[in-house]
């Protein structure tokens, strides 16, 4: 009795089947990002939390004008500016919006939906990223007018790569941590420490090229849409509290 | 059919559950226990809020959390501590939440609208959730919790907090809202669920103690609850239940073997079981029977 065996082609189809069922392939970032927005849409992503945004960003033009004005006369709080001001602004959209979702008492009701608050908060960082990123450009600017060492590109360089490596140190740490804390804590000492120490941390970012700090901001960026992708696709306990009850 | 396979959860070295087995099919299930017997944390393990130490819980022979977005779409969840935006109404704080659970928006108005009817908040749906008492929340949301018509409704505590006219408009509530799903209604409050659940979860030293319909669950005490005058010299072990007054004055409830003397048999009802099985040991003392 003759059996006619699959063909080569035949045999390649069934198993590309078999592996596509049992091993579904993960769906890229920008494609999870894009049906987020066209499904969710701008105005549930940030319903309830304009508030805390427009008070961040209250924030973050207050501390803008204080650094801005006296960075001029005192260079050496220059690096201080470039470090710190756009990851506070990102920490305070960030931070305000998650403490927000806590006090309200819906964060755990929010984790159970379809498209929950871990997916929300995700798309949240990308667009309080960009946003801060706009601010960065526009403190950036003003600082150039006030006729500083560093060049507009070394400047824009060191202050995303600061704001980029600050969202991926968050997102390492919130998917891990109920601590909203310890990240800001933590840069805020290491940007204060040289002045502690009285290190010249000017003369160390002006041998830095712009090239080199844009290249470097260009890698944070990279980092920190990796690092979203990983929090986006673990599986982490979510819950305000673990109640015994 | 949702399972709860042999699950065990620790936080750190506190042990909280320990290889609980169950099966969920549909009907309501009163999940009663005194506080800190771990309902809540069964609850949010049931709910993808947390992750089981050891063991499974699967929806049609599927991990949960395998199955993410496909299990939360069928699943609706009033927690303990409901949430809500102050100056939405309703209306607005269902849109919003349509949304998230990836609803239609032209079948997400009309089930609104169906809800808000269900729940009796159609005359204060555009009312701000602020103005709102206990009761008009609680039922905000069930409607929030029943949106995408879930086959899985779990309700922690839905009851605390409300006077004894809104629980029984919730029990109706929920009881209505039973047909063709499973229901899983965690609960101290033993009259909240005696009525209407077809089986009662109880939890005992972090393990299952039984699961079994409210009538074989009170039968395990037939003929062992009695009621007798207070003061009445008890020569037999027993155990304090509850009292109450009567004309002739203060009744003790007790449970024991054989009755006592000056005693009146009772039919033993689940407040009698819930207090057996939880309650602290009087007279002479014993382990509770398993039920």
């Amino acid at each position: 009795m003759h059996i006619q065996m699959p063909s080569e082609a035949e045999k390649r189809r069934s198993i590309q089947f078999i592996l596509d069922e049992g091993m579904p392939q993960k769906e890229p970032l920008h494609r999870v990002i894009s049906h987020l927005i066209h499904t969710i849409g701008l105005r549930n992503l940030f319903w309830g939390t304009w508030d805390c945004i427009f008070l961040a960003l209250l924030g973050g033009l207050t501390l803008v004008i204080l650094f801005v004005i006296p960075s001029a006369v005192q260079t050496q709080l220059l690096p201080l500016g470039l470090l710190l001001i756009s990851p506070a602004v990102y920490g305070l959209l960030h931070g305000l919006t998650v403490w927000k979702e806590r006090q309200v008492g819906l964060y755990e009701l929010k984790l159970t939906c379809c498209y929950t608050l871990k997916e929300l908060t995700a798309l949240r960082m990308v667009f309080f990223g960009g946003g801060s990123a706009l601010l960065d450009v526009l403190f950036v600017l003003c600082l150039r007018q006030t006729g500083t060492v560093l060049s507009f590109l070394q400047m824009l360089g060191i202050s995303l790569s600061a704001l980029f490596l600050y969202g991926t140190a968050t997102l390492l740490v919130f998917a891990h941590s109920k601590s909203q804390w310890s990240v800001p804590a933590v840069w805020c000492g290491l940007c204060v420490a040289p002045l502690v120490l009285r290190v010249d941390l000017l003369e160390w970012l002006l041998r830095i090229p712009a090239a080199v700090a844009m290249v470097v901001a260009g890698l944070s960026v990279l980092l920190f849409f990796a690092q979203l992708e990983h929090y986006l696709s673990a599986n982490h306990e979510g819950g305000v509290s673990y109640a015994v009850s | 059919m949702l399972s709860v396979d042999h699950v065990t959860k620790k936080f750190g070295k506190d042990l909280v559950l320990e290889v609980i087995t169950l099966d969920f099919e549909s009907g309501v299930y009163g999940l009663l226990a005194p506080n800190g017997a771990g309902k809540t944390t069964l609850i949010k393990m049931l709910t993808t809020l947390l992750l089981p130490t050891e063991g499974e819980i699967r929806w049609k022979g599927t991990d949960i959390f395998a199955l993410g977005a496909s299990y939360r779409a069928v699943l609706g969840y009033l927690p303990q501590q409901f949430g809500y935006y102050r100056d939405n109404s309703p209306r607005q704080f269902l849109s919003y939440l349509s949304a998230l659970k990836g609803l239609d928006p032209k079948e997400a108005e009309r089930r609104i609208e169906l809800l808000l009817e269900t729940v009796g908040l159609r005359d204060a749906a555009d009312k701000k959730m602020k103005k709102f008492s206990g009761g008009m929340l609680q039922r905000a949301g069930i409607a929030a919790a029943m949106l995408n018509d879930p086959q899985i409704l779990i309700l922690d505590e839905p009851t605390a907090g409300l006077d004894p006219c809104e629980r029984v408009r919730f029990r109706n509530l929920i009881h209505s809202l039973s047909q063709d799903r499973i229901v899983i209604l965690s609960t101290h409050i033993v009259s909240d669920i005696e009525t209407i659940a077809s089986k009662i979860v109880m939890l005992r030293d972090h393990r299952l103690y039984c699961c079994k319909t409210p009538q074989e669950v009170c039968g395990a005490l037939r003929g062992k609850v009695f009621e007798v005058p207070s003061g009445t010299a008890l020569n037999v072990p027993y155990q304090f239940l509850s009292e109450r007054q009567s004309e002739r004055g203060t009744v003790l409830r007790i449970a024991c073997e054989t009755m006592p003397g000056g005693g009146t048999p009772v039919t033993p009802n689940l407040e009698d079981v819930f207090l057996y099985v939880y309650g602290e040991q009087e007279g002479t003392g014993h382990e509770p029977s398993a039920v």
